[in-house]
């Protein structure tokens, strides 16, 4: 999957700024097609779910199972890549203590405001205004009664549109309002500047009062009652503006498991609901990303009955413990780690990404052997699986040779134990639990 | 279903419907088409479901509630139920109650779930087209020709609704257009009434001043007689039983309304408990039938654990501010013992199927899966394999069974892609 092609094009401060964002440990989602090897089985079948089945009306959920380290948000982020080329709207929102899986609200408003799509930007408003552009064509030259027509006919169209909120719909054509209907007597720029910003306020899920939003004849705002109804209007809203439909992918949800049980069970409601709205909802496919702890342990889907149930692994098949399902709910990548062959085309990529970006040439230094050692040094430590571990490995190396140091003079089985301390502090950083809940 | 009427349905049908059946039963969901084809043991709920047809022409009311653990075909046996209620002439609903959508205590929303979620024989949705189309007709009637409108709705309905209802099926006042700029018509605006009054229909909040207008302009004679106003939830129960007589006027056998998830009643607090059983208890046992009300709920037997162990004796200090020199007299938290009450209400406990129902259930799986996915299953030995993990996992719920035999099929399907 990696483009050679690509990688040439890339200019020094690009290729600095992955490299950056891979010492760090974290994804740089933008470039993440220059540099992905391997898991093209699962890709191969949630493209074939994208085509055949979400393009079509389908809606699903998955869950991304996989340990610290194993690549789960590089993964998504290759999804989410996937989905956009197929021609899907796209949200990635991690759940943090400030967006948490239990308070549906907060997720609905992340989920807008990292909204990709056919459009410039990110984000509901950008996509409001690229679609508010792309009416502009048909009120141009409209003389002031036909622009009214127009306006009414579109908002008619909004409320015909079968399970569409009316609310959203009427937000809808009173944005169409606003940007072509003719200027009523009382009405001048400032005024309608002012309609407009606390209609995208409404779209981003934000604090309205029902008095702001009543002449607009929208009744609601955003609460836990209405997000999911909000969510499926938007999916109908995306359709008609030319998008297949909506992928969703919530990273790092194992956050859930440190909360305490009233927040847990919350939260797995939420999950829980996620799936059995796949029954009604259309046009989407759902995310999640989780630790096997998730699965396994006491505190995780184990303790909700009604989520477990849905989720349980299916366990092994016939005895025959290593059959994986492809199709199944949950992507297991942690049991489809890549292979030394991948690993070393992956240090390959990082090698001349690392030349684009210190201007120098690593591959006379950092041979395919020094890579290949660095494999057998993780196979030896039983966490061959662990990509993070092996990127960060290796950008150390890099980083050495390219400031002259020979690799064949460094220790790599010390390296490598330093760089996975360094990693556990980070994941015990992550594993503290919140205090706000 | 036979093997024949299955194959020949599964042949006319689009490759999407075949996918989404085995994609929901492998998320561990059910789905429309899989209930038509993969339900076992129809003829029990067929015997229950017309008992209930009986029981309400008798004028006698009924309702049944499905109990069975997670994973073991509530929600199946419901949407059978509702296929069968269709096919008997009934408008249903099917909603899954939920303690932070859909709160069964707060009647209001679970109004307006049911309200969005009806579906009449003929598959239309539109309550407002099909209530129109009747009332034209019950008005062109010869017998009815001195009666208005007003006369074809029923009394027991909040006077918002009745208001609305008719409403629908008059037109629009006619004003002449000088006279429209004037001030006393400020509230004409004939191109929002049947909005106004589909949404409030519909449960939405429309305020009591903007269906006044609509109704002044429709010219409902009656709606000055009563409050306009509809909040509390006994309210929009009887509009839920005004209705389910009004189908049954309207010429179908009634309103089936489907509840799944009715144990989420009970993880609510104890005061949005206490309404919600109050409902309950309006519904099981009513004071008087209502016609064409047809209520069936989906309760885990936790539900029911929790009925038999709820303090049902508990009182608290009544709210808002007490005086301080007066003694406050401690309320009950509960109206009664709803456990006593409950005695005597409609069960129908889940069974597991037996060996032969599932080896006829993997068959139709096997030939289900191979179209979804277009692929030729080696039969004999997939059908074996099916065998063997039904017995492996003879204690599992239905749910997990059926996720283990797709498993096994994808599979084996993905083995041939190899």
């Amino acid at each position: 999957m990696i483009s050679l092609d690509a990688l040439k094009e890339l200019k020094p401060f690009q290729a600095r700024s992955i490299i950056e964002d891979l010492r760090k440990g974290s994804v740089p989602v933008e470039y993440v097609p220059v540099f992905t090897v391997g898991r093209q089985k699962w890709l191969s079948y949630i493209e074939d779910d994208l085509e055949n089945y979400i393009a079509q009306g389908g809606a699903k959920v998955r869950f991304i199972s996989g340990d610290y380290g194993d690549g789960k948000t590089h993964f998504m982020s290759v999804v989410q890549h996937l989905a956009m080329e197929k021609g899907f709207a796209v949200s990635f929102v991690v759940l943090t203590r400030d967006v948490p899986i239990h308070k549906f609200e907060t997720v609905y408003q992340s989920i807008v405001r990292q909204l990709q799509g056919n459009f410039d930007g990110v984000g509901i408003r950008d996509l409001l205004t690229a679609w508010l552009d792309s009416l502009s064509t048909e009120f141009q030259d409209a003389k002031a009664e036909a622009a009214t027509e127009k306006c009414t006919a579109l908002a008619e169209g909004f409320r015909d549109i079968p399970d569409m909120d009316i609310n959203f719909a009427n937000a809808l054509a009173a944005l169409v309002n606003n940007r072509f209907a003719p200027m009523a007597e009382e009405e001048d720029e400032v005024s309608r500047k002012a309609d407009r910003e606390i209609l995208m306020h409404w779209f981003d899920g934000g604090k309205v009062t029902k008095r702001e939003i009543k002449p607009f004849q929208i009744y609601e705002y955003l609460t836990k009652t209405n997000a999911r109804q909000l969510m499926n209007s938007l999916i109908l809203f995306l359709r008609r503006f030319g998008h297949q439909g909506l992928i969703l992918l919530m990273d790092e949800m194992e956050t859930v498991v440190t909360m305490s049980a009233s927040v847990r069970n919350a939260a797995y409601e939420n999950v829980r609901l996620f799936i059995d709205n796949s029954e009604t909802a259309q046009y989407l496919h759902i995310f999640f990303s989780i630790i096997p702890d998730v699965l396994v342990s006491e505190k995780g889907f184990k303790s909700y009955d009604a989520l477990w149930s849905r989720v349980r692994s299916i366990g092994t098949s016939m005895g025959d413990a290593k059959r994986l399902n492809y199709r199944g709910v949950l992507v297991d990548i942690h049991q489809t780690p890549l292979q030394t062959e991948e690993l070393v085309d992956l240090g390959r990529c990082l090698l001349s990404l690392h030349g684009v970006a210190y201007r120098w040439s690593p591959q006379a230094l950092v041979t395919d052997k020094v890579i290949e050692d660095i494999c057998a040094s993780q196979k030896r430590m039983g966490v061959i699986s662990e990509v993070r571990l092996f990127i960060k490995q290796l950008i150390g190396v890099l980083d050495l040779a390219e400031q002259g140091q020979s690799p064949e003079d460094m220790d790599m089985a010390r390296q490598m134990v330093e760089t996975r301390k360094e990693m556990e502090e980070e994941k015990m950083k992550q594993m503290e639990p919140s205090w706000d809940n | 279903m036979d093997e024949k009427a299955f194959s020949e349905q599964i042949n006319g049908t689009k490759n999407f419907y075949l996918r989404r059946a085995v994609e929901r039963i492998r998320e561990g969901l059910f789905d429309p088409l899989g209930v038509q084809w993969l339900t076992s043991g129809e003829e029990k709920l067929n015997q229950l479901f017309d008992r209930g047809v009986e029981a309400l022409d008798k004028g006698t009311p009924y309702h049944l509630c499905v109990c069975g653990a997670y994973g073991q075909g509530k929600s199946h046996s419901l949407t059978y139920l509702k296929q069968r209620a269709l096919e008997n002439n009934f408008v249903v609903s099917y909603i899954n109650l939920d303690p932070r959508q859909i709160p069964f205590h707060d009647f209001k929303a679970v109004y307006r779930a049911l309200m969005g979620a009806m579906v009449f024989p003929n598959e239309e949705t539109n309550l407002v087209k099909v209530w129109k189309e009747s009332a034209a007709q019950w008005l062109a009637r010869p017998e009815n020709k001195d009666k208005a409108i007003g006369d074809f709705i029923t009394g027991d309905m909040p006077h918002r609704f009745r208001a609305i209802l008719a409403a629908m099926v008059h037109n629009n006042m006619e004003i002449p257009a000088n006279k429209r700029k004037l001030k006393k018509h400020a509230r004409f605006q004939p191109r929002s009434f049947a909005w106004t009054l589909k949404n409030a229909l519909m449960g939405k909040e429309i305020p009591a001043h903007k269906l006044a207008a609509a109704f002044h302009y429709r010219e409902v004679p009656f709606y000055k007689g009563g409050s306009l106003v509809c909040r509390e939830p006994k309210e929009y129960l009887a509009m839920v039983k005004g209705l389910a007589r009004l189908f049954k006027e309207m010429g179908y056998g009634g309103w089936v309304l489907l509840f799944d998830e009715g144990e989420s009643i009970g993880q609510t607090r104890i005061t949005s408990r206490s309404k919600s059983y109050d409902l309950l208890h309006e519904i099981f046992c009513p004071e008087r039938p209502a016609q064409g009300f047809y209520p069936v709920f989906a309760f885990t037997h936790d539900f029911f654990t929790l009925v038999e162990t709820e303090p049902w004796d508990r009182t608290r200090r009544p709210g808002g501010r007490q005086k301080a020199d007066q003694p406050t007299e401690e309320i009950p938290c509960f109206a009664r013992d709803y456990h006593k009450a409950w005695k005597k209400i409609n069960i129908h406990s889940l069974q597991d199927l037996s060996p032969g129902e599932w080896e006829t259930l993997s068959g139709k799986l096997r030939i289900l899966h191979s179209r979804a996915y277009e692929w030729a299953p080696e039969t004999a030995d997939i059908d074996r394999e099916m065998k063997q993990i039904l017995s492996q996992n003879k204690g599992a719920e239905s749910r997990m069974k059926l996720r283990l035999l797709v498993n096994q099929l994808d599979l084996e399907q993905q083995k041939e892609s190899c």
